[in-house]
């Protein structure tokens, strides 16, 4: 069985958005070269750090939160769509192209897999993400979960946030902070475990794909 | 049994799992779970929400490396060597395929699981191979709880001695799983299975849960959080047992 990481590593210095509040940290509580017995830190981090999952509560109050996530919807078969061609953003049109219909979890490689955005460590707003109107493509066509290769699906110029209301408010579930830049397109088994967080908007994850077939 | 050596073909293995029950192994992330005393406490802080006029509701975690049910890395005991490595460097593979079930429920407090125990066991369900994943159920699980609810959690938990260890790890396999806070029994101060297991690059997963659901055999999966050179991680854990729908 071969597994293709698509997660990012995350240390202080991991991308963020330009205005999160503090980068992640980690501090030792113990350490085995001071003479402890084991090593161990404390974490602080966003619950949008790195590779990440966005519960529903992230943009619709009421929303459902972490802990209650149905595990199937980030567990199963996936497709990973080429759209390392699409200049600017996603287009009902590149989707459409695409053929994407049909399928219940989608993950969409762009440049910024090409480029290694997310391995970058400045934010970087000139990343391809999901317009409007792809959002709305992507509900009308029953998509329940779609990932992306940057740490929004969101174009950074859309103040108002439609994408992340169309998916969410649909109840799409969104995976943010995928790194396909080594994934052929085709389909995968896919795994994206998050943290059974209670209350939470979010929760890092690690996600794997299980190789082409 | 479904079985990672059998799945050379992942299609059949999407399918098959889609006919496969889910069962989550991990406990609730919230407030006031068990910890170590030395350890940051499970929280979280409001960054930002809507109710406040920001454009979504976003969480800073507070947490540490071993908060609820998650791995152990090498490095969490191993100063040096091949295995004085981290969380983010376990190898994926090893932490998903077979997983066998040891039940050992009747443990008198700080008891110590034995080899015995585990022959036993293998005569009964079967042998444990190389590469599989162990999982051990002492029922400690159900002395989990938020505040004085879980003091009970942190007392007087048994554990894998260090001769079922050794033969643990003389028959290669991948991973031991427990339900305890640690995998040593309670007031260890020698770890001899932390040191045996992490020693060679056997990873370890505490506070499971809802392993009485499982078969003597299931499917297992548990991946930490990438982070560098971390000591070891909160993790999802699940199983994938047949019978689902």
């Amino acid at each position: 069985m071969e597994i293709i990481d698509i997660t990012q590593t995350v240390n202080q210095k991991v991308v963020k958005w330009p205005d999160e509040a503090s980068p992640p940290s980690q501090e030792f509580v113990s350490h085995t070269g001071k003479g402890d017995p084991a090593t161990v830190s404390d974490w602080k981090m966003s619950s949008h750090t790195g590779t990440h999952m966005d519960a529903r509560m992230h943009f619709i109050p009421d929303g459902w939160t972490m802990e209650k996530l149905d595990l199937r919807r980030s567990v199963g078969q996936c497709r990973v769509v080429d759209l390392t061609h699409v200049e600017g953003h996603v287009s009902r049109a590149d989707l459409e192209t695409a053929k994407v219909a049909g399928q219940a979890r989608l993950l969409l490689k762009t440049r910024n897999s090409e480029l290694g955005l997310m391995q970058k460590e400045e934010f970087d707003e000139s990343y391809a993400a999901i317009s409007e109107e792809a959002a709305e493509y992507l509900v009308e066509i029953g998509v329940e979960t779609v990932g992306v290769d940057y740490l929004s699906v969101e174009p950074f110029e859309d103040g108002e946030f439609h994408t992340h209301h169309t998916l969410l408010g649909a109840d799409v579930l969104i995976l943010e902070g995928l790194v396909l830049t080594d994934v052929e397109p085709g389909d995968y088994l896919l795994a994206c475990l998050p943290l059974k967080l209670e209350g939470s908007d979010g929760s890092p994850a690690r996600a794997i794909l299980i190789r082409n077939f | 049994m479904l079985d990672e050596r059998d799945l050379q073909d992942p299609a059949a293995l999407a399918a098959l799992l889609q006919t496969y029950e889910m069962i989550d192994l991990s406990q609730t992330l919230q407030p006031g779970i068990p910890a170590w005393p030395t350890h940051a406490r499970f929280g979280h802080i409001l960054y930002e929400d809507y109710l406040l006029g920001d454009v979504a509701r976003h969480y800073q975690l507070v947490m540490d490396e071993h908060t609820g049910t998650h791995m152990d890395a090498p490095m969490h005991f191993i100063p040096e060597g091949p295995a004085h490595y981290g969380i983010d460097e376990v190898p994926l593979e090893r932490l998903t395929g077979r997983a066998a079930t040891i039940e050992a429920p009747d443990l008198p407090p700080g008891g110590l699981l034995s080899a015995t125990h585990v022959k036993e066991w293998e005569e009964k369900h079967g042998q444990i191979q190389e590469r599989d994943r162990v999982l051990i159920r002492y029922g400690w699980d159900r002395r989990w709880g938020t505040g004085p609810e879980g003091t009970s959690f942190l007392e007087d938990w048994p554990g894998l001695g260090g001769d079922a260890a050794e033969y643990l790890v003389e028959k290669g396999i991948s991973l031991v799983g427990c339900d305890t806070l640690a995998v040593d029994a309670f007031g260890s101060e020698e770890n001899p299975a932390h040191y045996a297991l992490l020693g060679n690059e056997v990873y370890i997963v505490e506070n499971l849960k809802n392993l009485d659901l499982l078969p003597p055999f299931c499917f297992f999966m548990a991946f930490p959080l990438k982070v560098k050179g971390g000591s070891g991680s909160p993790v999802r854990a699940i199983a994938l047992v047949p019978g689902g729908g």
